[in-house]
């Protein structure tokens, strides 16, 4: 199988789904790596496509969950990984790599709110129908998440408030 | 065009509640992106605001195939098909005359008999090692006269 804009995710949802992966993973080098799992995995169970209600959000679970096996397989064979750099490498990422690098240590559903809202563009409502859960909690989820995400950003390049 | 920070500021602080409508946060997005300087408490935002409408912008692409690894090209490929067809050569032979080849004499000739292919072999096999050897002698010798 090869994947291209013509089979049948679509070059927007192809898209979709490795930006997501690249914010959840951090780097794109290995979300490019982890397309092809994704979609072989959505492929393999392609019968339960039918009864899918919200593609985007069956895509959004996919992509987390090769994602969440993929960063397993790298704790099991990397015997460390920091949290924060120690070294001020930040001045030389660019911002999109400090954004991805940044949304990479958020909890999830923060992360996935972030991403959706502040990448993707998807309104406070459609996050809601993504995320289950109502608008409320997803202004909470927001707040939470670029809260975060900037005091993150701001140690990495030791700008501060 | 100019923008009040005063205004930019209280819109950074609704984004950052979760409260900015569609509008707001396109006016947010074009500050930070078309200002150059902005206040160093503000540099945070600017670069999570442009990186985040980077990242908007990224496209997949597969990565290209790699080309399938072919036995008809290259120098391996080449020496493949010539061992095959030098087989496949002498199966015809052997397959049109019906006989079966052990191998050539000095002239040339084919060799039907195992028995005359076994000596011949052997006779040659003698003849490389005694040439050999008389090459061996030679230098030894040619050494000597250069010593003396």
């Amino acid at each position: 199988m090869e994947l291209n804009g013509k089979d049948i995710f679509g070059k927007r949802r192809l898209d979709f789904m490795f930006r997501l992966a690249c914010s959840i993973l951090g780097r794109s080098d290995e979300a490019q790596d982890m397309m092809q799992d994704v979609a072989e995995r959505i492929l393999r169970r392609q019968e339960d496509l039918k009864d899918v209600r919200n593609m985007d959000s069956f895509l959004a679970r996919a992509v987390r969950n090769a994602c969440i096996d993929r960063i397993r397989r790298r704790r099991e064979t990397t015997p460390k990984i920091p949290d924060v750099p120690d070294d001020r490498s930040a001045d030389r990422w660019s911002d999109r790599q400090l954004v991805h690098k940044a949304l990479a240590r958020l909890p999830e559903r923060q992360r996935l709110a972030v991403h959706l809202k502040d990448i993707e563009g998807y309104s406070n409502k459609e996050l809601a129908d993504i995320l289950e859960t109502d608008e409320t909690n997803v202004r909470t989820l927001l707040s939470r998440g670029r809260r975060a995400l900037r005091d993150i950003i701001e140690k990495e390049i030791g700008y501060g408030i | 065009m100019e923008y009040d920070i005063n205004r930019i500021r209280t819109l950074c602080d609704k984004y950052f509640d979760g409260e900015t409508t569609v509008d707001e946060e396109i006016m947010l997005k074009a500050y930070f992106m078309t200002s150059a300087d902005v206040p160093s408490d503000l540099r945070a935002v600017k670069a999570m605001i442009c990186g985040m409408e980077e990242a908007s912008k990224m496209t997949y692409s597969p990565a290209p195939a790699k080309p399938a690894r072919s036995f008809g090209n290259g120098r391996f490929g080449r020496i493949i098909w010539g061992t095959v067809a030098a087989a496949a050569s002498v199966a015809i032979c052997i397959s049109l005359f019906n006989r079966e080849i052990y191998g050539y004499d000095a002239e040339g000739r084919v060799i039907t008999d195992p028995r005359i292919a076994l000596e011949s072999t052997e006779c040659l096999a003698l003849l490389d090692k005694l040439e050999t050897t008389i090459n061996i002698a030679e230098l030894l010798t040619q050494e000597m006269e250069n010593n003396n």
